[in-house]
């Protein structure tokens, strides 16, 4: 099973990125700031598509300690960047929020970047003594206040989105590496009443949250975008409208090319396709988890479990919002939406866990690992 | 099975499983059982009824030429809910709209998501007002196609042809009473818009086209009516009446061949008048006729044989007492023949005609003669006028009535009753509408001339007409009725104005003269009727008045016509104008 685990991770990946070139060609040209040019947001993809291709090959190649390595300088990157989204000249607002930081024509969300660095600095930490995970202070509250910081940060720009991914993924992670569940329990608790008293505080979110429980209700406001995308799956049915038929991406349903991408794909790709998509996200959850599974060594299994908890929270979330069983937030679905950052950033997750897989346990697996660029041998394990 | 990090990841990958599972449950529910009531909702957002206008049929005259037709226009709509900069949006269309920008902005942010902004813009304006908001990139404004009803010939026709209201449904005149007809039966086409309200071509569904209006021909002849409409203002100018009333009639069917009425309107902008100014005057009001009414006992007792055209009857020199009342002629005669009383228009003579003929029976011809009930011309608002019934005739009735005293008739009632004499006894349904056509020209009513009864006989008209002829002549009370070259045959009226608060106007008359012509061939008979017009005092004669106005519209319709002279000489040639000899013989007065 381990044996073939990277290749169903290559074939899920690529299934859905394929689906999400199509489906750019059907929405690219009715998103509102497409200027007209239908072809541009094909174009910018493609760009991040090659880019994020070439660095998944050069994680693959390079040995993924190398990360155990440069972890303090992707966390010390991650918060200045994050800290750069709030000054003007670089950072950018858009819609209310702050996540983007801009260099030239380039523009780059960096809680993508916060995303790799939490996971990186907390498999670290687990990994580099025996039983850091027992203490207190050592085995949570000193990881935690560190990705907080991160948390704090995300949560500023208001990307709630973003905050429950990378919270959520920290504290899988301090689960599997073994921080007590009385630590854990009460902190899962705050954390989620903590995350609904800043929704409710920010009348926004407190009107999306209520959205999501009756979007009919709502349906001229804050449940539009719902109620939209529930229209579009419904109407899809099973065989779906055909390629390029959906209506809802018609300016009725806002973002059709970005977060709402799995609603169009419904309407137009119907049923058949949409399941499709969950079994491939099933695949790379449980590809990933084996190729954990089968690393090495404890910080290659908490690498490899983190960023596969990322991607497939990050599905969860989305699916969740746009089939309205979960309140609206912004995150894309990963290897579909549009957007450069997110994809760049997932396709550096697969580059990573190949390298992991590449260094498998498994005797037939690890004789590739040959080619692995050795950056330095660890003494410990 | 220790509890270690690899089991800890496979649970937590197992609950990501179980997750993945309820969404792909939601998702078949969502796709395949709630499929039909999604794609209801899907369709109830796109998809959209449009109607699609029919055609509004045109209305035409016996030539074909057109009296209303349709003028392409569009209706500018703004849907507010699009629209960000009101102010934006209201500037880049205020101009060709001729509207208040700030009017427009008020309007446009109302919220809602249809406002009509202006009605009726011409098809070169509304792309005007596409291509600078294309070019400013502004949205949320549509145009709705439709109609606006063209009369091109302005206020000539106005009161037959009608208008339409606000409704587009016929108000008036043919448009009304023609709807059915004109209307036609709107179709409509499914379309699927965007949520910017434009048509996506591709999904365009199910599609009912509209059923176009049918055309409506008119009996009237628009060269006929415009020789009518310019005389009627010619005398209007020269008498100032109240009113001017003409109508022609073709007597061998019944066709009306121009009907006109003063004052008028331009029914292109009916809101600007008054609606005096709108109804038909030939039918819609009714009148003492006054002398011309003298042809109806005149012919009964022709009819009954008590009497032949020689027949000499005293007239009493002008002073006839009966049922203990003075009966009055205008010029004392003595010993008039039947002819000469309806030539001289002698009020005794024509009363102890009726004395002959008895109240049931002069009742009975003004009935045959079609007064007393609606002609049932396709035409709105006409009225039957009054005829006393028989049973509350008193004595006075019979000397009364046979002058054209009380009793009221509408102005079209009088030269159908005209045209009775003209056309050897037979009354003619008036006709108004010719024939009505599809809108591939195919016939779909064809109105024939319906012949309602035989009132009299050839004989007994053929000795009215040759009396009628001598009324224009120098024995007659209307030499003025004259045409050059041909023979007319008619009779003048000349009534005292009824005051609605009883009793009648002193001074005040209602003139008429009701005719045809040629006298022995007619082609036409023509009705011309002024009421109250300002002339010198003792010149409010049918005779002075309506006469000459008769024998202008007479001799320019003879030449429109294209009728041949039969008359070598003139008529009256050499005949002196002599109103004194008028007014002597002049009609009805009590």
């Amino acid at each position: 099973m381990h044996k073939r685990s990277a290749y169903l991770l290559v074939l899920a990946v690529t299934t859905l990125i394929l689906i999400g070139i199509v489906m750019l060609f059907s929405t690219g040209a009715y998103a509102p700031d497409s200027h007209g040019d239908e072809f541009s947001f094909l174009k910018k993809q493609s760009f991040w598509l090659g880019v994020g291709f070439a660095g998944a090959i050069a994680c693959s190649l390079v040995d993924y300690h190398w990360w155990q390595k440069t972890c303090h300088f992707w966390l010390g990157a991650a918060i200045v960047l994050l800290v750069l989204c709030f000054i003007h000249p670089i950072g950018m607002r858009l819609n209310g929020s702050s996540r983007w930081v801009h260099a030239g024509p380039l523009t780059f969300q960096p809680s993508e970047l916060a995303k790799l660095a939490a996971v990186v600095f907390i498999a670290w930490w687990f990994s580099k003594r025996e039983e850091v995970e027992k203490g207190f202070l050592q085995g949570f509250a000193f990881p935690f206040a560190v990705t907080g910081v991160i948390l704090l940060l995300v949560i500023t720009e208001t990307d709630l989105g973003s905050t429950l991914l990378i919270g959520g993924t920290v504290l899988l992670m301090m689960f599997v590496a073994g921080t007590k569940l009385r630590y854990l329990g009460p902190l899962v608790l705050s954390g989620l009443l903590g995350l609904l008293a800043v929704a409710w505080r920010i009348s926004e979110r407190q009107s999306r949250l209520l959205a999501f429980l009756n979007p009919e209700k709502y349906q001229e406001t804050e449940g539009h975008q719902q109620l939209m995308g529930l229209i579009a799956f419904g109407s899809g049915g099973i065989d779906g409208l055909g390629l390029g038929n959906g209506r809802q991406k018609m300016l009725y349903l806002p973002y059709a090319h970005t977060d709402f991408i799995f609603p169009v794909i419904g309407e137009e790709l119907g049923l058949k396709v949409t399941l499709l998509i969950v079994f491939c996200y099933l695949l790379v959850l449980t590809a990933g988890i084996l190729i954990s599974l089968n690393a090495k060594d404890r910080f290659g299994m908490l690498v490899g479990f983190g960023l596969t908890a990322v991607l497939a929270l990050q599905a969860a979330i989305n699916i969740g919002v746009t089939t309205s069983l979960l309140p609206n937030k912004g995150l894309p679905l990963p290897y579909i939406s549009y957007g450069g950052s997110n994809l760049f950033f997932s396709l550096i997750c697969v580059g990573i866990l190949i390298n992991i897989y590449r260094q498998g346990k498994d005797t037939s697996a690890s004789a590739k690992t040959r080619l692995t660029v050795r950056v330095r041998h660890l003494k410990r394990i | 099975m220790r509890w270690d990090a690899q089991t800890r990841a496979v649970t937590v990958c197992c609950g990501l499983v179980g997750l993945f599972s309820v969404y792909s449950f939601r998702l078949i529910d969502l796709q395949l059982v709630k499929h039909e009531e999604y794609a209801a909702r899907a369709a109830e957002k796109h998809v959209h009824r449009q109607t699609i206008y029919a055609k509004r049929g045109m209305v035409r005259d016996i030539h074909d030429e057109v009296l209303a037709n349709n003028l392409p226009v569009e209706t500018v709509v703004g849907d507010s809910s699009l629209i960000r900069e009101p102010m934006a949006v209201a500037e880049a269309i205020a101009n060709q709209l001729e509207v208040d920008p700030r009017e427009l902005a008020s309007k446009l942010s109302s919220g809602t998501k249809y406002v009509v902004l202006k009605q009726e813009v011409s098809e070169a304006r509304a792309e005007e007002i596409r291509a600078n908001l294309r070019a400013a990139r502004l949205k949320g404004i549509r145009f709705e196609p439709g109609f606006r009803r063209m009369y091109p010939n302005g206020s000539l026709l106005a009161q037959v042809v009608g208008f339409l209201d606000h409704k587009h449904d016929g108000m008036m005149g043919i448009e009304r009473t023609m709807q059915e007809f004109l209307q036609g039966t709107d179709g409509f086409r499914y379309i699927e818009i965007d949520r910017t309200g434009r048509e996506l071509v591709p999904y365009r569904g199910l599609e009912k086209p509209a059923k176009d209006g049918c055309d409506v021909t008119l009996t009237i002849d628009l060269g006929l009516q415009s020789i009518i409409e310019q005389e009627l203002d010619a005398a209007c100018a020269q008498y100032r009446p109240q009113r001017a009333i003409a109508i022609m009639m073709r007597p061998a069917t019944g066709e009306i061949l121009a009907m006109s009425s003063r004052p008028t309107f331009d029914p292109n902008a009916p809101g600007e008048s008054k609606p005096e100014q709108q109804k038909n005057g030939g039918i819609v009001d009714m009148v003492e006729p006054g002398s011309t009414f003298k042809i109806v006992a005149t012919s009964a007792a022709l009819e009954e044989k008590l009497v032949t055209p020689n027949t000499s009857i005293f007239c009493e020199n002008g002073r006839f007492q009966y049922a203990g009342r003075v009966l009055r002629d205008a010029h004392p005669m003595g010993v008039l023949t039947v002819h000469q009383i309806l030539a001289k228009s002698s009020n005794i003579g024509v009363a102890k005609l009726a004395l002959q003929l008895g109240d049931d029976k002069l009742y009975g011809y003004i009935r045959k003669f079609g007064f007393g009930e609606k002609t049932g011309v396709a035409l709105t608002g006409e009225i039957p006028g009054l005829v006393i019934p028989l049973n509350r005739w008193t004595k006075l009735e019979i000397t009364r009535i046979p002058m054209g005293q009380s009793v009221a008739v509408t102005p079209l009632q009088l030269v159908t009753a005209m045209s009775i004499i003209a056309n050897g006894g037979k009354l003619m349904k008036p006709l108004i509408v010719a024939k009505i056509t599809d809108p591939d020209g195919r016939p779909v009513v064809t109105f024939a001339p319906e012949v309602i009864r035989q009132v009299v006989s050839v004989e007994t008209t053929k000795k009215v007409v040759s009396a009628l002829k001598d009324v224009v002549s120098k024995q007659g009370t209307a030499q003025k009725a004259a045409v050059k070259g041909f023979k007319v045959a008619g009779k003048t009226g000349t009534a005292q104005k009824v005051d609605p608060r009883g009793g009648y106007y002193q001074g005040r008359y209602v003139t008429s003269f009701v005719g045809f012509m040629p006298a022995d061939d007619p082609r036409f008979s023509l009705l011309v009727m002024l009421d109250d017009p300002q002339t010198e005092p003792g010149e409010a004669y049918g005779g002075l008045v309506a006469a000459p106005i008769f024998a202008r519209m007479a001799e320019r319709a003879a030449n429109y016509l294209d009728l041949r002279p039969t008359e070598v000489e003139p008529q009256v040639a050499g005949s002196a104008n002599n109103p004194k000899k008028e007014s002597l013989t002049a009609a009805a007065r009590d």
